[in-house]
């Protein structure tokens, strides 16, 4: 009886196996590079940073004017046909139904940048299992692509499923999954890019619509980095942000970042929402 | 490069295995290739000592079946 019992077993588990669908390697390689980059700063001690004035991604929709002189691309002014991805031999998960209202980056490359990040997403718990993946913006900075996408959620979700990628030219990059609660305030960080011979960090993050304007300060004191929310449709609670600000240049080793406080102002310039993450984990929920 | 070859054998050489053993934990084979997808994150990030191991499947089969015991709690699932 055993021995039947485990031979059932051992079937049950070699067809899971055969049946199972798992992303190649590779995948699973920049998940871990990702992650990591997202742990270097966490627990270091306080750091000063320099900001460039004007560094801002987030009202980057139609792609890039970035600050170093990547090409802008072209936005269509209505939504697009959504487009289907097909399974990848290299990465057999299907992403399902992605729409591209803003495009997306250029070449083959650039599509698979947008396949990666929706199949990420599709494992978030949240929003229409079926339903489509909408890349709500996408531009290039640091020589690097960004994206965020994200689910619509359904009525009673509690969690808003958004990805965020960052990507160098070859397509080699990383991906952050989000679960946010609605209509609050998130702040997630990539620190330690490299370009042009200084260190910069990413930061990226969900707003509230009431939201005109996002100040991100740092624990130097230093100027906060202000930025203007990049605008979902009516199908999503909140809007996204994105920027990057450079690392100090007196520090010989990459600096570890410290956001300590993300403030969401109205129109009428005033306060409507702040997070303030703690050191350790890159988000923060606030209310 | 080599240590990213050598992880990729040993992902393609084991991922289907693990997805089968984490099915019959879970019985629910969506949860067991995500899970199982986690554990070989983690792997891929200490890939250079897991390596060195006798049996560095055990060590992902392991980190696997704490993230079950976790999954079947009811507290939030942990993202990246």
């Amino acid at each position: 009886m055993m021995g039947d019992l485990r031979e059932r077993l051992q079937e049950a588990a070699e067809a899971a196996a055969s049946n199972s669908r798992t992303p190649g390697p590779q995948a699973i390689l920049r998940r871990g590079r990702q992650r990591r980059r997202r742990q270097t700063a966490g627990l270091t001690a306080v750091m000063a940073l320099v900001l460039i004035a004007g560094t801002v991604l987030s009202n980057r929709l139609a792609g890039p004017t970035a600050p170093f002189g990547a090409p802008p691309t072209s936005r269509p002014s209505e939504v697009t046909a959504t487009s289907r991805y097909g399974p990848n031999p290299s990465y057999p998960l299907d992403p399902g139904e992605v729409q591209s209202p803003v495009g997306v980056p250029p070449g083959t490359v650039g599509e698979q940048m947008v396949a990666d990040v929706a199949s990420e997403l599709g494992r978030c718990r949240g929003g229409d299992p079926s339903g489509p993946k909408v890349l709500l913006a996408w531009g290039e900075a640091l020589g690097q692509t960004w994206l965020v996408m994200a689910k619509p959620p359904q009525p009673g979700d509690k969690r808003l499923c958004w990805s965020d990628g960052l990507f160098e030219a070859d397509g080699e990059g990383g991906i952050g999954n989000h679960r946010a609660p609605p209509e609050l305030l998130q702040v997630s960080v990539a620190k330690n890019l490299v370009f042009d011979g200084a260190y910069w960090s990413q930061v990226v993050g969900a707003v509230t619509k009431r939201a005109a304007r996002v100040q991100v300060h740092f624990d130097s004191g230093a100027s906060p980095l202000e930025l203007v929310p990049i605008k979902a449709d009516d199908r999503f609670p909140v809007n996204f942000y994105a920027g990057v600000y450079r690392q100090p240049k007196q520090y010989k080793r990459p600096a570890n970042s410290a956001v300590t406080r993300v403030v969401a102002y109205d129109n009428a310039g005033r306060k409507v929402d702040e997070c303030q993450p703690t050191p350790g984990p890159v988000e923060r929920r606030c209310g | 490069m080599a240590e990213t070859g050598s992880f990729a054998d040993f992902y393609m050489g084991t991922v289907g295995r693990l997805v089968g053993q984490l099915f019959l934990v879970t019985g629910d084979l969506h949860d067991a290739e995500e899970i199982v997808q986690e554990a070989f994150t983690r792997a891929s990030m200490r890939w250079s000592q897991l390596r060195d191991y006798d049996v560095p499947e055990a060590w992902v089969r392991r980190v696997a079946m704490n993230l079950a015991a976790k999954l079947a709690d009811p507290e939030e699932v942990p993202h990246p």
